[in-house]
């Protein structure tokens, strides 16, 4: 669904014109054909003039609202206001063998809203003062190429499409030149200008410039220098039949573009808050001076320009967030490529992994590689926060722990050198919890060390019992001159090991109380018989119904290795 | 809303310029009720540039044709755009007036 624009008026008559240029402006916008185009702006002229008459009868005061939205290849226009509620049976049907002295009364509006949609709906409440609203539906199948970029917007993958946009669709200018050229039309003035107010600077600078002699350069002002500058600073519309009787006007600009100024009628715009956002300035009334007339349709328009403005605003907020999703989601894809996306395959071994950021990306990491001397190096690791940093942090420790690997060190010796290049080359204050391991995959000797990281747990087959390998060492990033011992185990036949990280056992239930590592060793007993990823699957299952009402705080990271070789 | 009468032969003919919706639509009241009420029951309506019309405009058309009828006239429509004869013919309009491709072949209609 794309929000395309919102009008709030009086129901009057005198706004029917409003809530027309609101349409063009929009229709314009969508490059939708002059016919598709006839048929909203018909139906919905019918529909506001319907709300003026019969909802608010007798000369009451009442608002309405107009939403247009795009869904899909739809075109959805919905009216809402708070008076009395149409009752289409009511209405005397429209009858086309009537003859046509009665079809001056009613029904003629409704016809022509029937036929000319593709779908009505109306949702009316009986209580006074409550919103009925009227849903108009019209197919736009011919919607130009290039134009169909709205729909595309919800393609995530698009990046391109969603860029193409920014740059194109938002172009408030294009928009606001749409509805002052309108305004000139309407008006009959020979030109108009558009001045935003730059608060930052105090100034008014011009950003719509339509007159007889072609395009002008931006024109900056004071606020409060010239009759633009004074009506901005002010708040109080100017209109004035002769210019150069006013003391504010500045004949600078006729002298340097030869045009005569004759008649002006100057509106402030004003955003929701009542805040001074800029002025319309229209000049030399086409046949006469401007009317008062005039200066309520300009001052109508003035609304509606500041709410485009407001909505242009928004609009391009909202893409800013969808681009921002969209570079999370391509750091995320960075980051899954620095994974192994496969665990290495060794004869007699069942090796398998696990890895969920908590968000879209994540500070956990695990790696596998084949030494030199053709041992199976493998780490796990967790990096300190979480989101962006924390995969930054991330790619780095990788890195350097990587590069550590091959240096034929043991993995006490890995840990000291990482350590030490981090400290020396990094000035965040983050930090990495690391385990790593060297397996002689034929012998079964698994040499380790830790730096901080939680201690994996080992199911042994011939005890049928779960114990620790815990090691001493102090997180990568902290100690300059830090210590990291290297221990020793044998992975026998059926044994099972298992490294996470601290999300997994960090996770709480209701009563706030943590999953921890006996749950973990205990499951990992029963599960003993089971392969890798079975296992993986049954840890998994359990975490996550134990966290169901709370949750699952961090990133969750799980290797697995089995000997079976039996 | 811009609105030229030119008389000839009895037939007062009314070029009509802009949109004939509901806000358009007080102006050319006026302009035919005042045409009426001065006695002028032959009535041609210009509308080659009228590109809108509404059920507004529309009312004000049935009532004048209507009144001009029972006085033994007419209001003879000529030079509709293609969006408005559209909307005639949505409201079954095109089976009480008549319509003319130009202005002239409306006049010697009326002789």
């Amino acid at each position: 669904m794309i929000f395309l624009g919102e009008l709030r008026v009086e129901a009057r008559l005198e706004n029917l014109r409003i809530i027309s240029f609101f349409l063009t402006g929009i229709s314009q916008r969508l490059n939708l054909t002059e016919k598709v185009s006839f048929d909203i702006e018909l139906a919905l002229e019918e529909a506001s003039a319907n709300i003026v008459k019969h909802a608010y009868p007798d000369g009451q005061i009442g608002d309405m609202v107009i939403v247009v939205e795009l869904i899909e290849n739809s075109l959805r226009i919905s009216l809402t206001d708070w008076g009395i509620p149409l009752h289409e049976e009511d209405v005397k049907p429209f009858d086309l063998d009537d003859p046509v002295e009665t079809r001056i009364k009613g029904g003629m509006g409704l016809h022509f809203i029937n036929t000319l949609m593709d779908e009505v709906y109306r949702n009316t409440s009986e209580a006074l003062g409550s919103p009925n609203t009227l849903t108009l539906i019209k197919h736009v199948e011919t919607l130009q190429p290039g134009i169909e970029l709205p729909s595309a917007l919800r393609e995530r993958n698009a990046m391109l499409t969603v860029s193409q946009l920014l740059s194109t669709k938002i172009d408030l200018n294009e928009l606001l030149g749409i509805i002052i050229n309108e305004l000139v039309d309407v008006i009959r003035a020979e030109g108009g200008t558009l001045y935003l107010v730059d608060r930052s600077r105090n100034e008014l600078y011009s950003r719509i410039l339509l007159d007889e002699i072609g395009e002008l350069q931006e024109i900056r002002l004071q606020l409060g220098e010239g009759i633009a500058g004074d009506v901005a600073l002010t708040g109080d519309l100017v209109n004035i039949r002769d210019a150069y009787k006013d003391t504010r006007f500045q004949i600078e600009f006729d002298q340097q573009s030869g045009y005569h100024t004759r008649s002006m009628l100057v509106v402030p715009l004003r955003n929701h808050q009542q805040e001074i956002i800029g002025v319309v300035q229209l000049v030399n009334k086409r046949g006469g001076y401007f009317t008062s007339r005039d200066e309520r349709l300009v001052m109508a328009m003035a609304a509606q320009v500041a709410v485009s403005i407001e909505n242009a605003r928004l609009y391009a907020q909202e893409i800013q967030q969808r681009l921002l999703n969209q570079e999370v989601e391509t750091a995320r894809e960075i980051q899954r490529s620095f994974l192994p996306e496969t665990p290495p395959q060794f004869e007699g071994w069942d090796i398998a992994s696990y890895w969920k950021p908590m968000r879209d990306v994540g500070g956990d990491f695990f790696d596998f590689a084949i030494l030199p001397d053709g041992r199976l190096g493998l780490m796990i690791a967790d990096v300190s926060g979480k989101g962006i940093p924390a995969a930054l942090f991330m790619a780095y420790s990788e890195t350097v722990l990587r590069f550590a690997m091959t240096l034929d060190l043991s993995p006490g010796q890995i840990l000291a050198r990482a350590n030490r290049f981090m400290i020396a080359n990094s000035k965040s204050k983050m930090f990495t919890t690391v385990f790593i391991g060297i397996l002689d995959t034929k012998s079964g000797v698994f040499e380790y060390a830790s730096a901080g990281h939680n201690p994996p747990v080992i199911y042994k087959s011939a005890e049928k019992g779960s114990t620790y390998l815990a090691v001493s060492g102090v997180a990568l990033g902290i100690f300059d001159n830090a210590h990291f011992a290297s221990r020793r185990t044998v992975i026998a036949s059926d044994d099972i090991v298992i490294l996470y990280t601290d999300g997994l056992i960090e996770a709480i239930d209701e009563r706030e109380e943590e999953y921890g590592e006996d749950r973990l060793a205990s499951l990992l007993q029963d599960s003993a018989s089971e392969n890798a990823s079975a296992i993986i699957h049954h840890v998994i299952e359990d975490v996550s119904s134990f966290a169901s009402n709370e949750g699952i705080f961090d990133d969750v990271t799980l290797l697995v290795l089995r000997r079976a070789d039996h | 809303m811009e609105i030229s009468e030119r008389e000839a032969n009895g037939v007062s003919t009314f070029h009509v310029e802009g949109r004939v919706d509901t806000e358009g639509s007080v102006d050319l009241d006026l302009a035919l009720q005042a045409a009426v009420a001065d006695g002028k029951h032959k009535l041609i309506l210009d509308l080659a540039g009228v590109s809108y019309i509404s059920s507004a405009g529309l009312r004000i058309l049935a009532d004048i044709l209507t009144q001009n009828k029972a006085n033994g006239g007419d209001l003879k429509l000529a030079s509709v755009s293609r969006k408005v004869l559209r909307v005639l013919q949505i409201i079954g309009f095109t089976n009480f007036f008549n319509l003319y491709d130009t202005v002239e072949q409306a006049q010697s209609a009326f002789e």
